[in-house]
């Protein structure tokens, strides 16, 4: 019974190993497009990627342009594409109005599903660490804790979901509000009396969460080819619904980050369930 | 409005730098916790404050902020205090009084 399970389980790892072999070859073999190559002699800086992102203040951009445009601009005097307005443009390459947030979530989102991997990774390894520890490392909180963790684990959530669901508009973003929400996790283990760990519940969120990310860049690659693509209108930059898959990949990081931190201090607080 | 905020921040100042020097003058874990406190909460608390005087746009962000500083920092040396006395870190010898039980129980 034990031998047919593990075969079972080894079956639908090759399975899950070929799939991704695939979708690598398939994203090796496919040709470079021309949007980003280069003439090495005689560079044409106006077409590089970054030079759509390098204005995007709120104020008017043509006056700025003529301000700074000997320090940011020398040679590039014929820059059109660069008028980016707050709450005006539309439809921009990535439509988020943070630059850190279009580089890490849009063209680098590849990149993003490795580092959430890697953080998942991290708190599995705590897990089978700790998993076998009852021990509740508990001290009797005083009054002041007490209410001050009553009170405040609310504000700090919701500040939490703020951060990321604002992450294309302001600094911020997944991981920031995610820890956000964690340290309101370890307020309530440290505040409350009777805290059961809900081990289950934080994995179920973090899968959910994790799926949510992956299958947007599915879709992403059955609509458009490419794997990660931004499938949806961008809409106008600096409205909360814009930008795309960009934001909701951010809230699933989010999510995500929340979950999986939230369930490595549990692990720490006493392990195991209940 | 500029120059309230300006006094605010300079009443920050003061009180991050009075709460640095205490840092090095204080002779235990217990009065250093005062000190630098005080450097947080009205420190911090005035200096954004006083920003949010300066720049009227950003108030209420401001206010939002120090008013998490305000139910935060007390809280957190508080029980920072706590945690040290109870593992025993010794007071200094011109302590005259201490009031909190030296054994709590665990439960």
């Amino acid at each position: 019974m034990k031998n047919t399970q593990g075969m079972v389980n080894a079956f639908f790892a090759f399975l899950l190993v070929v799939i991704l072999g695939i979708f690598f070859f398939n994203a090796i073999n496919q040709p470079l497009g021309n949007g980003l190559v280069l003439n090495k002699d005689n560079p044409d800086l106006s077409k590089r990627v970054s030079i759509h992102y390098i204005l995007k203040n709120v104020h008017n951009a043509e006056d700025y342009l003529a301000q700074h445009k000997s320090s940011y601009f020398r040679n590039r005097d014929k820059v059109k594409s660069s008028n980016l307005e707050f709450g005006k443009t539309k439809n921009a390459e990535s439509g988020s109005a943070n630059e850190v947030t279009s580089i890490v979530v849009n063209y680098r989102g590849f990149d993003t599903l490795g580092e959430v991997t890697v953080l998942f990774i991290s708190i599995l390894g705590l897990g089978m660490l700790l998993h076998e520890n009852k021990k509740k490392y508990w001290a009797k909180p005083s009054l002041i804790v007490r209410t001050g963790a009553n009170f405040l684990f609310p504000f700090i959530v919701l500040f939490g979901v703020y951060v990321f669901v604002h992450g294309h508009l302001t600094p911020g973003g997944g991981f920031p509000g995610g820890t956000i929400i964690a340290s309101a996790a370890l307020l309530l283990i440290l505040g409350l009396k009777d805290f059961k760990n809900k081990l289950t519940m934080t994995k179920i969120i973090e899968s959910l969460a994790g799926l949510t990310f992956a299958g947007l860049g599915l879709v992403g690659l059955f609509t458009n080819g490419s794997f990660l693509t931004n499938f949806l209108p961008s809409g106008t930059m600096g409205l909360l619904v814009s930008s795309g898959i960009t934001a909701l990949i951010y809230i699933a990081v989010g999510i995500k980050v929340a979950a999986e931190l939230s369930s490595g201090i549990m692990e720490m607080n006493g392990g195991g369930e209940e | 409005m500029e120059i309230i905020g300006i006094i605010l921040i300079s009443i920050g100042v003061i009180f991050s730098t009075l709460g640095a020097l205490g840092l090095i003058r204080m002779p235990d874990i217990y009065n250093r916790l005062q000190t630098s406190t005080k450097a947080t909460t009205l420190g911090a608390f005035s200096t954004i404050i006083g920003v949010g005087f300066m720049h009227p746009a950003w108030l209420i962000k401001t206010i939002l902020i120090a008013f998490f500083i305000l139910m935060t920092a007390p809280i957190s040396s508080h029980n920072l205090g706590k945690a040290a006395h109870k593992a025993g870190i010794p007071l200094t010898d011109k302590t005259q009084i201490d009031e909190c039980p030296q054994k709590e129980e665990n439960k």
